[in-house]
């Protein structure tokens, strides 16, 4: 090796999951796991000063087009490159003008013509990121829409970013002038501060619990594709709820679970929407269960923006505890209580260390072979306040701000959540096949009324 | 370490008893808390979200018998452990709580 080179940035355990996962769906011929931050924007930004910035950014974070490098039976590690970065992919794009209407505003020269921006933007998280001589691991998409307002896509690669690294580096690309030079990424993984002792029980503690989940099965609606060659290609609905609509869900998920912690209340909607559609299919769904994120990830500090730093919390609910809310909010309040005092998320870090060691492939393969096909009946996830404090990108108003994660097949759904200015917006995402529309339909029914009307028996009657 | 026993209900105790504890849980997996991490470390910057809060309020009372009540739940009370351990020898302090 290059004594000159940078030491290559070790993956993360979550990481090296990801990349076993990405190596699962490529097989199963979907795209990587790619996650789009969205940003709505009242008028055009500074397209200029964008660019500039964009260009800048990659010279700051080398990692953003740093390959993946595996050694032997070494855990995987990023190779940081040492050239000169060169212009990062960046793409203007205008809606096409109905043959009666006149454009809005001047086009710039370098934009090309798009028909449907969703479907635009449905293929971009359905296909490779760049071409394959392409190093980067994201790339951004600017919409001149036909009503004159903008959406930035930043289409990311989850091996990478994940929803909040994306919205610190949009915040870091447009505060670039004021920010003090960039720490290098950490060299060292999270250092467990327990004894091996405590370690064995730790990991003796998840297996436990994972045999535990394994004995009532924890289905996903994922499908097997029809033929070898199609494609499962990531699909996605996003439905924004009213600043009222908002409002009224905050009043019920705190008369529910308190003033301050909300996972459960949002957890229990997912988890009643994905068993409708499993009652729609008419299968036998003894209980379900979802892993559920938990961040690690400092705000400041060393490289903050980049992999996945997370460990996770598994829960469970039986189809009793599904049918009706309360008692779903009830039961996921009572095992996030109980994972925690039995230090759950730590053992399961600890797992993810461990699985570090073994080929992507054999991990990914130990770890559907617990789960009997599955790792996770759905995915989801409630970011918070996106971008907090942050009203303007390139002197464009933002009008709204949100993610677009894509899934993998398995689980093939998710319920994805996040706020703007008071304003909540939720994406139901699946893979092509996994879903009927009628199961859509009852999945998105669901979820707006477990979150934002108030418990009647009426409601709990619907299920 | 039983610190409801060492505490006196009438005296004030000392904030740096609850220290070690807190730092303690905190980095058992709610936090990485850094090897230069000081006790007046901003710990929302390091990363502390409402379900780390969570973690830590589950915590805090099995481990030092003091549940937090729900209005003493803010940023300023959050936001080091200097500021928590504050916290929680004034709680342990006041009339009604258990030790």
């Amino acid at each position: 090796m290059n004594p000159r080179s940078p030491d290559p940035i070790p993956f993360f355990g979550s990481d090296c999951f990801i990349l076993a996962l990405n190596g699962l769906m490529q097989r199963n011929g979907q795209a990587p796991l790619l996650g789009q931050t969205v940003l709505t924007l009242a008028e055009t930004p500074d397209i200029a000063s964008l660019k500039n910035a964009l260009a800048s950014l990659a010279n700051r974070h080398p990692l953003l087009r740093a390959k993946v490098r595996r050694f032997f039976f070494f855990p995987p590690s990023w190779q940081i490159p040492t050239s000169p970065a060169p212009l990062p992919p960046f793409f203007l794009w205008h809606e096409n003008a109905s043959p009666s209407s006149s454009p809005l505003r001047p086009l710039p020269a370098d934009s090309l013509p798009i028909e449907d921006p969703l479907a635009f933007q449905k293929k971009l998280l359905s296909s490779p990121l760049l071409p394959r001589d392409e190093p980067w691991h994201f790339r951004a998409d600017l919409i001149l829409l036909q009503n004159g307002k903008c959406s930035l896509i930043l289409t990311w690669s989850h091996l990478l970013l994940d929803g909040k690294g994306a919205e610190l580096l949009l915040q870091e690309l447009q505060n670039l002038d004021s920010l003090p030079p960039c720490s290098p990424p950490p060299k060292n993984q999270k250092k467990h501060t327990s004894t091996l002792k405590q370690k064995f029980a730790l990991l003796k503690k998840i297996a436990s619990h994972f045999s535990s989940l394994a004995q009532t099965g924890f289905p996903s609606l994922s499908r097997p594709k029809k033929t070898s060659g199609n494609t499962k290609h990531a699909d996605f609905e996003t439905v924004f709820f009213s600043e009222k609509e908002t409002a009224a869900m905050k009043q019920k998920s705190e008369a529910m679970v308190g003033p301050l912690f909300h996972l459960p209340f949002y957890l229990a909607g997912a988890f009643r929407a994905i068993h409708a559609a499993f009652l729609l299919r008419s299968l036998e769904c003894a209980s379900l269960a979802v892993s559920i994120p938990s961040q690690t990830r400092p705000k400041k500090g060393a490289s903050p923006l980049f992999q996945n730093r997370i460990s996770m919390f598994f829960f469970r609910l039986h189809k009793e505890e599904m049918l009706s809310f309360s008692s779903a909010v009830q039961s996921l309040s009572q095992q996030f209580a109980k994972m925690t005092r039995e230090k759950l998320d730590e053992a399961f870090s600890l797992l993810l260390d461990a699985l570090r060691w073994l080929p992507p492939r054999l991990s990914i393969a130990f770890v559907l072979f617990q789960g009997k096909g599955n790792f996770t009946s759905f995915f989801h996830s409630h970011t918070g306040e996106f971008l907090p404090g942050t009203d303007r990108f390139f002197s464009a108003k933002i009008e709204n701000g949100f993610h677009v994660p894509a899934v993998s097949s398995p689980p093939g759904t998710g319920v994805f959540l996040s706020e703007f200015r008071g304003k909540t917006t939720m994406t139901v995402s699946w893979r092509d096949g996994d879903l009927s529309p009628h199961e859509k339909e009852a999945i998105l029914h669901s979820l707006r009324t477990d979150y934002t009307l108030p418990e009647t028996p009426q409601n709990q009657g619907e299920k | 370490m039983d610190f409801s026993e060492k505490n006196s209900p009438t005296t004030l105790p000392n904030p740096s008893v609850f220290a070690e504890g807190l730092k303690d849980i905190l980095s058992g997996g709610i936090l990485d808390l850094p090897e230069n991490f000081q006790n007046n470390d901003d710990l929302f910057d390091l990363g502390l979200d409402s379900m780390a809060i969570m973690q830590l309020l589950i915590l805090i009372e099995d481990r030092f018998s003091l549940p937090i009540p729900a209005n003493l739940v803010t940023k300023t009370h959050f936001c080091s452990i200097d500021a928590l351990s504050k916290l929680l020898a004034e709680l342990s302090s006041s009339p009604g709580q258990p030790g």
